[in-house]
Order: structure tokens, then C-alpha cells, then sequence
């Protein structure tokens, strides 16, 4: 292409030092996109309660529910809340998790494990969360363990299917590769069908963090005297709207920023998936 | 010299169907020995059950008289089948897992240079051109040393000119790595590059119907036999009417 007919665009051409200047300006921006509607939201939410619109014991203002999360804060309660529901939250994470790779892997791998476990699972899966709290409360009482394992259940599930269809779904034609290789069944699964399957595991444990979330308010609401469920039951039970609202929001902010970790690892560790774009977190 | 394979009775059926044999061959230690045949005459079968990934419903596979083994074969796929996640040198080393790390390193670097590929190892797949990928493929296969190579239509995916090209890398490897490789193409003209033997199969179930002898043409050397040299074309217009007489019997 010649230097005379691109002068003709020079206008629209960046000098070399100019583009790269711009790149770092133009991946920020594409990064705060996604603030864009939540800030909207929060503007139009204060308009519609400085306006009146809405009752302030029905929807306080965002200033108010702030004020409320800063007092929160200042106490301690906040921090103590967010923690106990936290520490509830990664154990039942970790046991759902953990039993979902051993049962996923297992009957991924095996046809026959396949089809003596699955049936019952996928019948389990269809059980309302909800369903589980009395009998997990008559089983294990109403402190943690009972909770754990409620959140356990709800992150069991999406793991337990991606990793099982992950694995079982893995191309033949890699798998052959192994086999003429002289590979066993357990160096195929550990140097073929495992890494061929991780996007689809971490999908699975994105998905499981976010049910996570889902279960433990469920269990914090069934009897807890901490935790972010609780604030929200004793907000309603006390008639403290901006306190159930601002417990919605750190629900909310803490869930987002947990899956934007997931995600971000997720994204490192499968970055040699020949994608057309990869599945940033926005 | 010693029969490096021995290919004898062997039929395969796909549920009671027949698609190949009873087939008996022998295959000699060096050179390339190309299998040719329509679709479905049993070529990637008869392949596939030489490196083990088929089991035949009768017949034996030995080698230097013993049956053969998973690391006496490397198998050059018609696709790259590279491990996505790995790079290039993860992908040829992912035969020489018993090796320690400075023998390994040895092979990889024996291999990507047999293919021509030692400035990419730290690539991956998704960053590879297809005939790049096939020669990684290549490498991969030829890194454990193995004592037979099959190559099951590795350049029918490419263009005319990284096939010519990868013909090449193919003739190179057989000149400076002693083992017996077997091809298997579509291509008469390619069989006709590459192999100082030409087995013509057809079927099903596939049988052999041809076996011709192109050691004659050897005193040109490998590399002249290229389209366009007389010889060449009187050993294609012979193999194409042998190929005829036998499809027409």
C-alpha cells in the first residue's frame, strides 16, 4: 500500500507513539463499561427517593443505606457478619466442590459409574434448596454444620455436571493420541482428558461460587445469629429496610468481586483455548 | 535383511461387517512403503490396527517376529491432534514421559530439528500455521525413537504447496531416521515422491490387489523423482494402469 494512498486517511492514522498511548485508555474505558449501568442505577434509585416517589420505609435512599453500611462498619458488625458469612461460604465451597471433582471425574471417566450414580444425582439435583433445611436441621442441628452443608449441596451440582460432561466429552482424537502413546487410564486422565476439560470445570465452579452465594443467605435466613442472612431477616424482622438493602448490596459486591477472581484465573489458566475472544471479566 | 513387520491373516469387521482381510504383508526395516486405495478399502483400518487402536478380529501384527508394542509405533494422524494446552516441546515430549528431563530435552531438540521447527518450542498450537502443526505432529511421533512410523494422510489437509513442502521434511526425516514407515494417501503422485513401495488396497473388505516395486527408479536418487522427470511419468502411467487392470479385476 502506498505511502500516497494511506496519506489520504492520515487524518483517521494514529503516529505509532500516539497508539500506544491510547491502548491503555481504550482497555480502561472497556473495563469501567460495566460500571456504567450500576452508577445509572444508583442515580436514578436517589432521584426517585429524593423525589418521594417511593416511601422511605419501603425503599430508603442510597445515601441512607450508605450511612447505614458505614455505622455498620464503624461497630465492627459488618466486618464480623461479612466474616462468619465468608468462613461459611469457603467451607461449604470447598466439601461441594471437592465431592463434585471426585463424583464428576469418576463418572466422566466411567460409563458404568455413570450409570449406577448419575440417575440418583440428577434426581437430587432436582430438589428445591429449600427442601434440604429441615431435614439437614434435623440431622445436624441448627448450627454451622447444617449450613455448610446446605451450601455444599448448591455447589455440588454445577461442578459435578460440567466436569462430568467435561470429561466425558473430550475429543476421541486426543485421546487416541494418548493411546498410541502407550497411555494408561490414569495418565489419560491426568495429562489428557483433565486439562482438556478445565474450561468446562471452571465454568462449572463459577457457577458453583455463585449458587454458593444463593445457599448461604438461604441458610443464614433458616436461624442464624450472624452472618450477612441474618442482617437481612433482623432488618425485616425490626423493619430496617436500608439494613436488608444494604445487605443486598454487599451480597451483591461481594459476589461480583469473588466471580471476577474465579474468572481472571479461569481466563490464565485456559488462555490457550483457540477462542475468537477471550471470556474476560468485565 | 530381516522382515521388520509382519502383517499375517489379519481380518477386521465393524459389528459382523467385513472391512478388511484377510490381509498378510510384510514390511521391510527402512524406507517409506505408501498404501494406497479408494475410500473405504480398509487403508486407515489396517493402520489403525498397527498401532493398536483397533483390535483385529483375527490375525497377528509382529515385529522381529514379537508382537508389536505401543512405543515400537509413532502415528502421524491426517489431523495435528496437537494437546491444545501444551506448547510445542509439551507436545513432543508428551511421548517420552519415562525419559529424564536431560534425555528428554535430547529428543525434543533431535525431533524439532529433523521437522525444521527447533526456533518455535515455546509456541502453542493455536499459534501454529497447519503445516507447522503437522510437522510438530511429525516431531511428537519421531521423538520417542520409535521403530515403525505410520502416517495416516498427514497432508491431505494441506495446501498444494506446504504439501510439496512437507514432502519434503517427510523424505528427510525417512533419510536420516532409519525406521519403517508406512503411508498411507489418496495421492499416486505423492505415493510416487515419497515410497519405494506402493501397495494398492481395495475393497471392502480391503485386500490387497497391488504391490509394485519402485526401487527401480532409486539410481535417480529420492528427490529427483519430481513431476515433470520422464521417469516420473512412465512409474505413474504404469502404477495407474496396474491400478486400473486390478480395480477392473
Amino acid at each position: 500500500m502506498s505511502e500516497e494512498y494511506l496519506g489520504a486517511f492520515s487524518p483517521f492514522l494514529a503516529a505509532p507513539g500516539k497508539a500506544v498511548a491510547l491502548a491503555p485508555k481504550l482497555v480502561a474505558w472497556r473495563g469501567g463499561i460495566g460500571l456504567f449501568l450500576p452508577v445509572l442505577c444508583v442515580l436514578l434509585w436517589q432521584f426517585v427517593a429524593a423525589r418521594g416517589w417511593v416511601e422511605a420505609d419501603l425503599l430508603p435512599s442510597p445515601l441512607q443505606v450508605a450511612r447505614t453500611l458505614l455505622s455498620m462498619a464503624q461497630d465492627g458488625s459488618l466486618a464480623a457478619d461479612l466474616g462468619a458469612t465468608g468462613q461459611r461460604l469457603a467451607l461449604g465451597f470447598l466439601f461441594g466442590a471437592l465431592a463434585a471433582t471426585v463424583m464428576g471425574t469418576l463418572t466422566g471417566a466411567s460409563l458404568r459409574a455413570r450409570q449406577f450414580f448419575d440417575p440418583l444425582l440428577q434426581a437430587l439435583r432436582n430438589v428445591p434448596s429449600l427442601a434440604w433445611v429441615p431435614l439437614f436441621i434435623i440431622w445436624f442441628g441448627i448450627y454451622d454444620t447444617s449450613k455448610i452443608l446446605l451450601i455444599a449441596v448448591g455447589v455440588f451440582f454445577p461442578v459435578y455436571l460440567n466436569l462430568m460432561n467435561g470429561i466425558a466429552g473430550v475429543d476421541r482424537k486426543l485421546i487416541e493420541v494418548g493411546r498410541v502413546h502407550g497411555y494408561g487410564r490414569l495418565p489419560l486422565m491426568w495429562r489428557v482428558q483433565l486439562p482438556a476439560c478445565s474450561p468446562a470445570y471452571l465454568t462449572g465452579l463459577r457457577g458453583g461460587l455463585g449458587l454458593g452465594w444463593m445457599f448461604v443467605a438461604s441458610a443464614e435466613m433458616m436461624g442464624a445469629s450472624n452472618g450477612l442472612g441474618f442482617v437481612l431477616t433482623n432488618g425485616e424482622q425490626i423493619g430496617r429496610p436500608d439494613q436488608v438493602v444494604g445487605a443486598i448490596l454487599v451480597f451483591a459486591v461481594c459476589g461480583k468481586i469473588m466471580d471476577w477472581i474465579l474468572a481472571r484465573f479461569a481466563g490464565a489458566v485456559t488462555s490457550w483455548q483457540d477462542t475468537v475472544r477471550r471470556d474476560e471479566p468485565v | 535383511m530381516n522382515p521388520a513387520l509382519q502383517v499375517q491373516g489379519l481380518v477386521k469387521a465393524f459389528n459382523a461387517i467385513p472391512v478388511l482381510g484377510p490381509l498378510s504383508l510384510t514390511l521391510e526395516t527402512d524406507g517409506i512403503t505408501a498404501i494406497i486405495g479408494r475410500s473405504g478399502s480398509g487403508k486407515s483400518t489396517l493402520l489403525r490396527c498397527l498401532a493398536g487402536l483397533e483390535s483385529p478380529n483375527r490375525g497377528t501384527v509382529l515385529l522381529g517376529g514379537a508382537p508389536i508394542r505401543p512405543e515400537h509405533v509413532g502415528f502421524v494422524f491426517q489431523e495435528p491432534r496437537l494437546m491444545p494446552w501444551l506448547s510445542v516441546r509439551g507436545n513432543v515430549a508428551f511421548g517420552l514421559r519415562h525419559l529424564d528431563r536431560t534425555a528428554r530435552n535430547r529428543a525434543i531438540d533431535l525431533a524439532l530439528d529433523l521437522v525444521g521447527l527447533r526456533d518455535v518450542g515455546a509456541l502453542l498450537p493455536k499459534q501454529l500455521s497447519g503445516g507447522m502443526a503437522q510437522r510438530v505432529a511429525l516431531a511428537r511421533a519421531l521423538a520417542p525413537e520409535p521403530k515403525i512410523l505410520l502416517l495416516d494422510e498427514p497432508l491431505s489437509a494441506l495446501d498444494p504447496l506446504t504439501r510439496e513442502r512437507m514432502q519434503e521434511h517427510i523424505l528427510h526425516v525417512a533419510e536420516n531416521y532409519r525406521a519403517t514407515m508406512v503411508l498411507i494417501t489418496h495421492d499416486m503422485d505423492e505415493a510416487l515422491v515419497l515410497a519405494r513401495r506402493v501397495v494398492a488396497l481395495q475393497g471392502p473388505p480391503g485386500r490387497i490387489v497391488g504391490d509394485w516395486d519402485l526401487k527401480l527408479y532409486e539410481s535417480l536418487g529420492q528427490f529427483s523423482r519430481q513431476r515433470g522427470h520422464p521417469d516420473f511419468a512412465s512409474a505413474r502411467a504404469e502404477l495407474a494402469n496396474a491400478l486400473a487392470v486390478s480395480a477392473a479385476g
